[in-house]
């Protein structure tokens, strides 16, 4: 237990007990709570973990002993030991919720379900801690794999369709992004990314350069769902099982861009970003997405569906903040990839709540819900709330730095968007809002909330929502000392 | 004898296999047939890579114990890298097949049709 | 000289407590309604007890969290803001008792959310009036538009969401731009405080500055009713009573043009405003509204929305008064703030009580309601008789200052439309007295004051009317601490 090892056992809890459950097949239930125990364990670790790097330090360490850059080497610094943190607890959460879900969805499949779920975070886990190109390569690819598996759980037949469209185009990203590295390596020999930044300048203006980091970019780009190569996403996230959903949703696209951060900002490094005017690129389409995903959000009927286009709406408010190339936006980014993940994990959770207990999926249902169950509802309003911006909830905050990020950059038009993101984000909230509370009243219905678990952890991240909208300030403060990259 | 790469031929090559496996996967109906593409698109990839590893007149990279003295100069071997990237790759590859393949078994016993725009209509009159 | 305490978190966080105690107590109606009176009562003293301070010229600071490195969120309570807290803190506990009696009367449903979004409601308003610097006001601000529209959509008919809808759509869209405004000020000038005279000189330049002013003006001035943001008051009049009363008579128009004075005072600054026209831009907004609405509301048939185009008329008297920068002025403003609150909180309840015994809307079918209901529609007189400015009631005092204060900015064109629009104010109100007292009319009207606890909240806020307008113990004190804060903005 050296700090040398803190990054390799962070990822070694899920991903040893994912290998180890099929094997614990005499009692159905030791799935769940292996993979309980294992994702805590995780938790735990990386929490120490962050501690160890808080003040700047880094910890790297090297596979097999192969120094850099001929092995492979994982990395823990703030920003990854804080995305590391954020993706188990998360897990944590969402798999203690969602027992009861899957006990009777997934059913009789419970241990590969629980051995694919917890491939899937050490798959995350891999991506966040590694610092090696093709070793990323791999992560995202089990990751993805694992996902596409993921989205097929639950009992209707268009979950396989929609894995299969995701499949097909995850594939073509990682494609993509395995040409781009390829193209990189041809151009410097080394797929370390630390080597790569050092060697990185001296090829930069070639074609093999660019066309490198177009393909990586436009293979994250798909794996995100950024726009315009979200077309997997709603459907991925409508059709998969409910505690399925519930797991991808907040952590997947979240670790990606963190990749995006870590690859473009550390490895090539802003002036390469200024160069191609990868920023403008990312503040258009950032923007598009905001309008678009929005609008898309206000139409639909369906819960889940309506939350994923939500979703691929604020990647986009993430990318506006990132393509601002400034302190305080890049950090309201930061801050609002943990509150993407945070929120979506608990409007996820409430979707899945009311279909376990009511089968309602669909927004205009929702009505029915006011008596039935008051409490998921009260932590729906407050995350709503979030999500909308308001003050003092944590989501206020970062859409805050990113806007005032815009204004000091003098990019006006950005600050109207992230402001007017906002709006729209409570144009599609109120009408759910507006559909639970103000139609129809409730036929005297006896109160049968959500399961035990499922409850208190949506009642825990609305409270935490409150709780770090309060710490805000504080983890900004510590975010311009030890998350800033170099050059901004 | 200065090492040479071999000339663009393969690149070329992996570059129209990336291409038409791009088009298959998004242009053709039949599922069957995007996984083809797919494939094929994977195939191009890995063609790349491998290209990259090889040189003109080189020796395979296996050490042959020649002494303690002997110095060994890397120009003189092939690549082992990209190889070893690509045995992965492959085999990421072999496991995207099996999962896209038991994705199309299920659609299959449920709608009886692989062709995307049959079930499409199948799935919207069934909802 | 600024002193620290811990009273204004106090004051704002007590309702929010009580608001917890009340979904807690959802079975039982007493207890419920127990923690909105303890709630009020205890708010009201506190803010009762940081006057002394405040009259000593001292202003009670507290401070929040520091947002980003350099800007600090605080509570900053000075004459301005207690006067304010006053204003609704003493209605709300009056409020409350008619809110009971009203509730209990008509069997409404969903009372729990009514009383809980009523506590959080006056949570922000306090907030609001205690901000010391813009981002604490937005927040607050920004919780008073949610915690106020499960109020409007209450009743939940089809016409009570369409409502919401359009008081959500403007009100959210008006604190968006005043976001934007606050962010662009903490960029330019590097704080956010409250500032007295002004914290922006120098910072924009003249067609900036306009747009910045622009953008504050929609800001609050939606909830100020300004023309042209004005629209959601009438439509929201489809609220119970109590919430016309409280809310859109005190709490969240006085939250607009209180908003507004701390722009004109606070962040932009008698010298800039003068100095640049853009007083005079808004002044000449504000006229046009008070003589707008006031047109508006002799066409109208509907009591509540009479009353409501009375209070957008009304409210743009205080922006007026705000808009002419001069010390008389913004002091006629202040006082105003807290006179109209008083009459046109008696105008409603009285509104009220008609609807809870008769059913009856609209002013054609009221015909000699006055005999059934004779204490009612007495108060109701009287707040007419204020609100037209007729002596020995408060509203003579608030506008006699403004026209004072017309008078010092030189601007004739407004002191015309001040004494017209008192004209008018006449004109659409006493035909209802008129009309109450009168002969009876075709419907047949059956009702009581008999065993109606509904009659004594409009009576109390009617003696206020009185109290501030005769008395000399309230009139002074109630100047004095106006003073203080309009010396603040403009010197001594």
């Amino acid at each position: 237990m050296t700090p040398e090892n803190a990054p390799v056992l962070i990822f070694l809890c899920p991903f040893v007990v994912a290998l180890l459950l099929p094997v614990l097949r005499f009692d159905k239930r030791l799935a769940y709570y292996g993979a309980v125990v294992a994702l805590a364990a995780s938790a735990g670790l990386s929490y120490w973990g962050l501690t160890l790097v808080q003040n700047g330090t880094a910890i790297s360490h090297f596979m097999g002993g192969w120094l850099a850059p001929y092995g492979i080497e994982w990395y823990l610094d703030s920003l990854s030991a804080l995305m590391a943190f954020l993706v188990t607890s998360i897990a944590l959460i969402v798999v203690f919720a969602t027992g009861e879900t899957v006990e009777r969805e997934i059913g009789t499949v419970r241990i590969p379900y629980y051995t694919i779920a917890l491939l899937h975070l050490s798959g995350l886990l891999g991506m966040i801690l590694t610092r090696d190109f093709f070793n990323f390569f791999v992560f995202l690819e089990v990751a993805s794999l694992t996902a596409y598996a993921l989205v097929a759980t639950g009992d209707n037949v268009r979950g396989n369709m929609a894995s299969l469209r995701y499949l097909f185009i995850g594939t073509l990203g990682a494609s993509f992004y395995l040409l781009g590295v390829g193209y990189l390596y041809a151009g410097t020999g080394t797929l370390n990314m630390t080597d790569m930044a050092a060697r990185l300048p001296g090829f930069i203006g070639s074609r093999t350069a660019f066309l490198g980091i177009l393909f990586i970019f436009l293979g994250l780009a798909v794996k995100m769902g950024l726009f315009p190569f979200h077309g997997w996403l709603p459907d991925s996230y409508a059709h998969a099982s409910d505690s399925a959903s519930a797991l991808l949703a907040p952590l997947t696209t979240k670790v990606i861009i963190y990749s995006f951060i870590r690859i473009f900002f550390s490895v090539f490094q802003v002036s390469v970003i200024e160069q191609f005017s990868l920023d403008t690129v990312l503040l258009v389409v950032g923007a598009i997405a905001v309008i678009a995903g929005s609008f898309l959000a206000f139409v639909q009927t369906n819960f889940k569906r309506m939350l994923a286009y939500s979703t691929i709406s604020h990647i986009g408010l993430i990318m506006l903040g990132i393509g601002l190339l400034e302190k305080t936006a890049f950090l309201g980014a930061v801050l609002h990839i943990l509150n993407q993940a945070v929120m979506k994990a608990g409007l996820f959770l409430i979707a899945a709540a009311a279909a376990h207990r009511h089968g309602i999926r669909d927004i205009l249902d929702f009505t029915r819900l006011r008596a039935r169950m008051p409490w998921t509802l009260a932590a729906f309003i407050l995350i709503a709330l979030s999500m909308i911006g308001a003050p003092p909830l944590f989501g206020f905050f970062s859409k805050w730095y990113i806007l005032l990020g815009a204004i000091k950059t003098g990019q006006h038009w950005v600050a109207v968007l992230v402001v007017g993101s906002s709006l729209l984000t409570a144009l599609y909230f109120f009408r759910v809002l507006e559909r639970i509370f103000f139609t129809s009243p409730p036929v005297s219905e006896t109160v049968a909330e959500a399961p035990w678990r499922l409850l208190a952890c949506t009642g825990l991240i609305s409270i935490a929502l409150f709780v770090f909208g309060l710490l805000a300030p504080k983890i900004f403060t510590w975010g311009l000392i030890t998350l800033i990259p170099k050059g901004l | 004898m200065t090492p040479k790469f071999i000339g663009l031929f393969n690149y070329t090559a992996a570059l129209i296999l990336v291409l038409f496996g791009i088009y298959a996967l998004i242009t053709q109906k039949n599922l069957i047939r995007k996984i083809i593409g797919m494939v094929i698109l994977q195939t191009g990839t890995i063609l790349f890579y491998i290209s990259l590893a090889a040189k003109h007149g080189a020796a395979i990279p296996i050490l042959i114990d020649q002494g303690h003295h002997a110095v060994i100069d890397p120009q003189h071997y092939a690549n082992p890298l990209p190889h070893a990237l690509m045995l992965t790759a492959i085999v990421v590859g072999v496991s995207t097949l099996g999962v896209a393949l038991s994705l199309i078994a299920s659609i299959f016993k449920h709608y009886g049709t692989l062709e995307e725009d049959e079930i499409l209509i199948k799935m919207e009159s069934s909802k | 000289m600024e002193v620290a305490s811990i009273r204004p978190l106090l004051a704002v966080l007590v309702s929010a407590a009580a608001s917890l105690g009340i979904l807690a107590s959802n079975r039982n109606r007493t207890i419920r309604e127990t923690w909105t009176f303890a709630a009020a009562s205890i708010k009201f003293i506190i803010v009762l007890s940081m006057l002394p301070a405040i009259f000593r010229g001292n202003i009670l600071t507290f401070k929040i969290l520091e947002i980003t490195p350099g800007i600090i969120c605080s509570f900053r309570v000075d004459a301005l803001g207690i006067f304010f807290a006053l204003v609704a803190s003493v209605l709300w506990i009056i409020t409350s008792w008619y809110s009971v009696g009203y509730m209990r009367a008509l069997k409404e449903k969903e009372q729990t959310r009514y009383f809980f979004s009523f506590a959080l409601s006056l949570t922000a308003t306090m907030g609001i009036a205690f901000a010391g610097d813009l981002i604490t006001f937005f927040a607050f601000y920004e919780m008073l538009a949610l915690a106020t529209y499960p109020l409007v959509a209450h009743k939940e008919s089809r016409e009570a969401v369409l409502a919401g809808r359009k008081y959500l759509v403007y009100s959210l869209t008006a604190g968006a731009l005043l976001l934007f405004a606050i962010t662009w000020t903490l960029d330019r000038t590097g704080t956010v405080a409250f500032t007295p005279g002004g914290l922006l000189a120098g910072s924009f330049s003249s067609k900036e500055l306009l747009i910045v002013f622009a953008l504050f003006i929609y800001g609050c001035g939606v909830k100020a009713a300004l023309f042209p943001v004005h629209a959601w008051l009438p439509s929201a009049m489809v609220a119970p009573t109590p919430v016309s009363a409280l809310l859109h008579a005190v709490a969240v128009v006085k939250a607009g043009v209180f908003g507004i004075l701390r722009i004109v005072g606070f962040v932009f600054g008698p010298e800039l405003l003068d100095s640049s026209g853009l007083g005079r831009l808004l002044a000449g907004v504000a006229a046009f509204t008070i003589l707008y609405a006031s047109c508006m509301a002799l066409a109208q048939d509907n009591l509540k929305r009479r009353l409501a185009y009375s209070t957008i008329s009304q409210l743009s008297y205080i922006i007026l008064g705000a808009a002419l920068v001069t010390p008389a002025a913004y002091l006629g403003s202040i006082m105003h703030l807290a006179n109209h609150a008083m009459m046109k909180i008696t105008l409603f309840f009285c509104a009220g009580v008609i609807y809870a015994k008769t059913h009856l809307e609209n002013i054609s079918d009221m015909g000699g309601i006055g005999r059934k209901l004779p204490w009612t529609l007495t108060a109701f007189t009287i707040g007419t008789l204020g609100l037209s400015g007729f002596p020995p009631f408060s509203g003579f005092i608030s506008k006699w200052l403004l026209c004072e204060g017309a008078v010092e900015a030189e601007g004739w064109v407004f002191l015309a439309v001040y004494l017209t629009s008192s004209l008018l104010n006449a004109a659409y109100l006493l035909p209802v007295v008129f009309k109450a007292f009168g002969p009876p009319g075709t419907k047949q009207i059956t009702a009581s004051e008999k065993g109606i606890a509904l009659v004594w909240p409009p009576l109390a806020t009617a003696t206020l009317v009185i109290l501030f307008g005769i008395v000399p113990f309230f009139i002074l004190t109630q100047i004095d601490l106006a003073r203080i804060a309009s010396s603040s903005v403009f010197g001594p």
